[in-house]
């Protein structure tokens, strides 16, 4: 059967009847600690939503360990036949004035960007 | 002459410009007209230039008067606003993306402006294309043109909404977990999601790159075909794309064999739209097709794998915005790094967030092996069982949502019921096949959509069994009435 919507919320498995393997896996200081890497600022709104969206979301998931998928390879790319090689070619690039005309700040021929490397 | 030009195909409009009973510049204003009168209502457009596709309307006008035409040359048409347009600010319908204005067209836009087809204007969408109601726009939520206040289905929720409503003949959309089938069955008219590599993604924003697909939005199916017809085929500048084949039979509805896979007709489908979809397969029943059950157990799990390899994905696309390179960006803070945490925190929206979040956790050292590497393993198990049904049928046929539209704000708070709505569609993306959704009948004076799904590169025939059901029925001219 396909997820059922009301059971995708619940803790636990229906069938054994015990606790998830995966609730409440993610706490504050990981939510945290993921958006340090990602480079989000969350509002305290924002990690306790999060916080209990993603711990059911990753709860209702934990079903896919139920299957055996020791046939498969995880490397193995399911689109591998449409991946099409070319030889590498060169070809004029864009006009330089479309470019400049896109970017954030420039002056004359130069594109300035956001300082990399500093005093930090 | 009936001047409801948004109720015919693209075939008819074609003769109408061909001898002369319209001007391309005429064809134009009818629908500008109808967009100026009731799209304030219904917001499918994020972005229109009247001025450019006048422009592009009289230009027709003359191929039209030389005899230097085609198909589409002359027909309004808008493509989502995660497809890139020279001409058109291309938002994706994030903030993070605002001011962007891309140095190229995407290869379906090229394609299409090659033909003389006359792009009005972008379509709104849920935020970088994730969601599955265009409520999580910048630029506001798009409402159902069959009643306001239901959402018209997402995340091509405008260009969707556009087509229903008559604002233009046609609309592109793109469809990683059913961005394009869904919000067409919501909306009462036909969305065709093509198998993947065979239309160009060149241009479209990314969002899973493993999934993401390019398809029209039409009233009829024949006119889908018209526009696949156009826009598929190799591109050197998308890797995944090939060569389609031209080879088109002809389809008797007679020598066909459709299979119903029954974990699609559980409990919890609506009623109404379970036996809308079974007047459907009792219509071809009585055509002489063979109708057989089958089962497709791991579609159970479809949904999962679905949600850990796309926001997986999304999470490594959407690093590019930082604020720095082009789009918006934060000058109240000084440091380059604090600049760049500033624009993504107040550039994305709430459910894009959810889903770098989403993702970045699936591929973290010590979380990979249970949830990215178990998804990519099952998504090769879904796609196995998948090819291996088309050894018995020639097609699936399935609802193409468990629901009609729900209403705006019903779901928008609870995620998990908001993925659900996709249940259906996504283990079309999963395998990479082709999956189209055309009306059934309304219920409750809201659209039912069915979605035919066929074996990988064989578009043009599930496109011909479309066509044929739509000779054959008029569900598919059930069309909104405004006033």
């Amino acid at each position: 059967m396909i997820f059922l919507i009301k059971d995708l919320k619940k803790p636990w498995n229906l069938q054994t009847g015990k606790k998830n393997k995966y609730m409440g896996s993610i706490d504050e200081n990981l939510i945290n600690q993921l958006s340090g890497l990602v480079k989000l600022n969350l509002t305290k709104n924002e990690i306790d939503t999060l916080l209990s969206d993603l711990n059911d979301i990753l709860n209702s998931f934990s079903k896919l360990n139920s299957i055996n998928t020791n046939e498969f390879d995880e490397f193995d790319n399911t689109l591998k036949d449409n991946n099409q090689t070319r030889e590498d070619k060169y070809n004029a690039s864009w006009d330089k004035q479309i470019i400049l005309e896109n970017a954030p700040n420039h002056n004359g021929d130069e594109l300035y960007i956001e300082q990399v490397l500093g005093d930090e | 002459m009936s001047d409801d030009f948004h109720l015919k195909k693209i075939t008819e409009l074609n003769q109408l410009l061909i001898s002369k009973q319209i001007s391309s510049v005429e064809l134009l204003q009818y629908f500008l007209k109808r967009i100026e009168k009731y799209d304030s209502k219904i917001n499918s457009f994020i972005s229109i230039d009247q001025d450019r596709a006048l422009k592009i309307a009289k230009n027709a006008d003359k191929r039209i008067h030389n005899n230097d035409l085609n198909l589409l040359t002359g027909i309004p048409y808008m493509v989502k606003d995660n497809i890139s347009t020279k001409h058109f600010p291309t938002t994706a319908g994030s903030k993070i993306l605002d001011g962007f204005k891309s140095n190229y067209d995407a290869t379906v836009v090229q394609k299409l402006n090659q033909e003389g087809a006359v792009l009005i204007g972008k379509g709104n969408l849920d935020e970088f294309a994730m969601g599955s109601s265009t409520e999580n726009s910048a630029f506001g939520p798009t409402k159902n043109p069959w009643n306001l206040n239901y959402v018209p289905g997402g995340s091509s929720g405008g260009p969707a909404a556009a087509v229903s409503a008559g604002f233009c003949v046609f609309s592109l959309g793109s469809d990683t977990g059913g961005s394009i089938r869904q919000p067409a069955s919501l909306c009462g008219i036909t969305g065709f999601k093509p198998s993947y590599g065979s239309v160009s993604r060149y241009g479209l924003i990314a969002f899973g790159s493993s999934l993401d697909q390019i398809g029209p939005f039409t009233r009829f199916s024949e006119d889908s075909e018209i526009i696949y017809d156009v826009i598929a085929g190799k591109d050197r500048l998308d890797s995944t794309t090939k060569e389609i084949s031209k080879n088109k039979s002809k389809v008797n509805l007679k020598n066909l064999t459709i299979g119903l896979p029954k974990e699609y007709f559980s409990d919890y489908l609506d009623d109404h739209v379970k036996s809308n979809i079974m007047e459907l397969v009792e219509f071809l029943s009585k055509q002489g097709t063979n109708v057989q059950e089958v089962s497709l157990p791991y579609t159970d799990y479809a949904l999962a794998v679905y949600y850990i390899l796309a926001p997986s994905e999304a999470s490594s696309n959407l690093s590019r915005y930082d604020g720095v390179k082009y789009g918006f960006s934060d000058h109240n803070v000084d440091s380059m790094w604090e600049r760049i945490e500033s624009s993504r925190s107040n550039g994305f929206g709430l459910e894009v967030k959810r889903r770098i979040m989403l993702g970045t956790y699936s591929l973290s050292s010590g979380y990979y092996d249970e949830y990215y590497g178990k998804a990519e393993m099952t998504r090769q198990l879904i796609k196995k069982e998948l090819n291996s049904v088309f050894d018995k049928v020639d097609i699936l046929v399935t609802p193409t949502s468990p629901t009609t539209a729900f209403k705006i704000g019903e779901k928008i708070s609870d995620p998990m019921a908001m993925y659900s709505s996709d249940i259906m569609t996504i283990p079309a993306n999963i395998a990479g096949i082709p999956g189209i959704s055309i009306p059934v009948k309304n219920s409750n004076g809201l659209p039912v959509g069915a979605q035919l799904v066929g074996p990988y590169f064989k578009d043009n025939n599930l496109l011909n069994i479309a066509n044929e059901i739509q000779k054959l029925t008029d569900w598919h001219l059930n069309a909104v009435e405004f006033d």
